[in-house]
């Protein structure tokens, strides 16, 4: 009897040791931005983002500052790193697939410049209720997210805090942004930018509440149709117009200025709302009166050809605002 | 092997065109000539006319049209994920190009999808197009060289 529960324990052990070896890539790996401070191998430090090994796996892509990734040897970093490497390439780590999520690893401080401020990076994030360790609050919005700690605007400063002098709530909150649970969306998403050849510009643009919304709504091509078709026929006779076409398209992915601060590790799983343009033909005897309902997207006085008619329409069948662009 | 593949397609396509076929919608490249879509005219008087500014629904939805036009991507041999970027519009025959105008035949619907497949994949050559009548055909592509 003794034998017979050795052996079966022997075997035991013995499946548990295979399926540990089988299991060696991690279930649930720790989802990194990868920027952070790196220890390289002549002793310095360097702040950098990782976003990826190069096909020749002698090299990785790293961000420096404002500049778009470029290639470094690995062997330039210190053992530890080595370490680092090894275990990214057994799945230990993640990079985080979050849109619009800023990751740059040398992201501004303090007062923002009057140049800086038309920058959209500095309004693409969440505003919430920030709690540091000893409880102090502030209201600001998340503009850079890195490993080692986050930039938060109130006002026109930028500060960085560091992680581990966050609230077990503002952690838990930076756990699910990077998992993709919470997202950022800017304040304003511009969806579409057109202008008449020698006349107005223009451009659409949304809240972040609105774009996510809408993302989620899918195509709703029959639905923006009979809007368009609505809107257009309420304000001008519909003898007019006639209706030109109808176009379906997918609005742009927000970011900031340098799309890679904020490019994630998968882009094609970002949703973004579909955007509808409806072009319609004037009569001649109505391009004045289309003119003063639609200022920017009705053809200027100066264009050539049939005068026009631009209408976006959204998934939901609402006519965004216009806004023109200087 | 895949631009080969196409281009019999498209030789198939352009023997497939008859003397009964009209072209329905003409896309320019720039100097390179132009796409002629090719339909035929039994195929435009199987639906009654119709204008979306009635207000009525489309005969054919735009769901149905792109399932048409990924089946013959499909059938090219496109890889066409679902996923991939894509533009669809609701047009009708330039109503400037009177020569194209005077062949269409009278009280049929003229409205029709074009269906434009975008990606990075090279197979895809940037851009791919589909015209799907609003009887549910499929335009019969055929390029014209200048």
């Amino acid at each position: 009897m003794k034998w017979i529960i050795f052996y079966l324990t022997f075997i035991g052990i013995l499946t548990s040791v295979g399926q540990e070896s089988k299991d060696s890539t991690p279930k649930n790996p720790e989802i990194i931005t990868g920027a952070r401070t790196w220890r390289m191998a002549d002793g310095s430090t360097k702040r950098l983002r990782f976003t990826g090994f190069m096909k020749n796996g002698d090299f990785g892509y790293f961000q420096t500052g404002n500049a778009a990734p470029g290639g470094k040897p690995l062997s330039a970093f210190a053992a530890e790193e080595q370490r680092f490497f090894a275990e990214f390439r057994n799945g230990r780590f993640k990079l985080v697939s979050t849109p619009g999520l800023c990751m740059n690893p040398e992201f501004p401080n303090g007062k923002l410049p009057d140049w800086m401020k038309e920058d959209p990076q500095f309004w693409s994030g969440e505003t919430r209720t920030w709690e540091n360790s000893h409880g102090k609050r502030v209201e600001a919005r998340l503009v850079c997210l890195t490993d080692e700690d986050v930039s938060l605007m109130t006002g026109e400063n930028v500060g960085r805090v560091a992680m581990n002098d966050l609230s077990a709530a503002d952690l838990k909150y930076i756990v699910s942004l990077k998992g993709g649970i919470e997202r950022t969306y800017s304040e304003k998403v511009t969806l579409n930018n057109y202008g008449w050849d020698g006349g107005n510009s223009f451009k659409i643009a949304i809240t972040g509440e609105q774009y996510a919304a809408l993302a989620k709504r899918g195509s709703q091509f029959e639905t923006a149709l009979a809007a368009a078709i609505r809107h257009v026929s309420s304000k001008l006779n519909p003898d007019k117009w006639e209706l030109a076409s109808f176009s379906e398209t997918r609005a742009p992915i927000p970011g900031g200025t340098h799309s890679f601060d904020t490019k994630p590790a998968a882009p094609e799983l970002e949703e973004s709302p579909y955007l509808y343009v409806a072009e319609f033909y004037l009569k001649k005897s109505a391009e004045t009166e289309s003119r003063q309902i639609w200022p920017l997207v009705t053809t200027p006085k100066s264009w050539p050809g049939e005068p026009m008619l631009r209408i976006c329409v959204m998934a939901d069948g609402s006519i965004p605002e216009v806004e023109p662009v200087n | 092997m895949k631009p080969l593949l196409a281009s019999l397609i498209l030789m198939i396509s352009w023997t497939a065109a008859r003397a009964d076929d009209v072209v329905l919608d003409r896309i320019y490249s720039g100097g390179k000539g132009h796409m002629d879509f090719l339909v035929s005219r039994d195929e435009l008087r199987k639906v009654r006319p119709w204008e979306p500014k009635g207000g009525t629904r489309a005969p054919l939805s735009r769901n149905q049209a792109l399932e048409v036009a990924r089946k013959a991507a499909a059938t090219e041999g496109l890889d066409i994920s679902d996923t991939s970027e894509l533009e669809i519009s609701l047009t009708k025959t330039n109503p400037f190009e009177d020569e194209l105008i005077k062949r269409l035949p009278p009280g049929c619907c003229l409205w029709f999808y074009q269906i434009e497949f975008k990606g990075d994949d090279s197979s895809l050559n940037g851009r791919f197009t589909f015209l799907v009548t609003m009887s549910g055909a499929l335009g019969i592509k055929r390029q014209e060289r200048p």
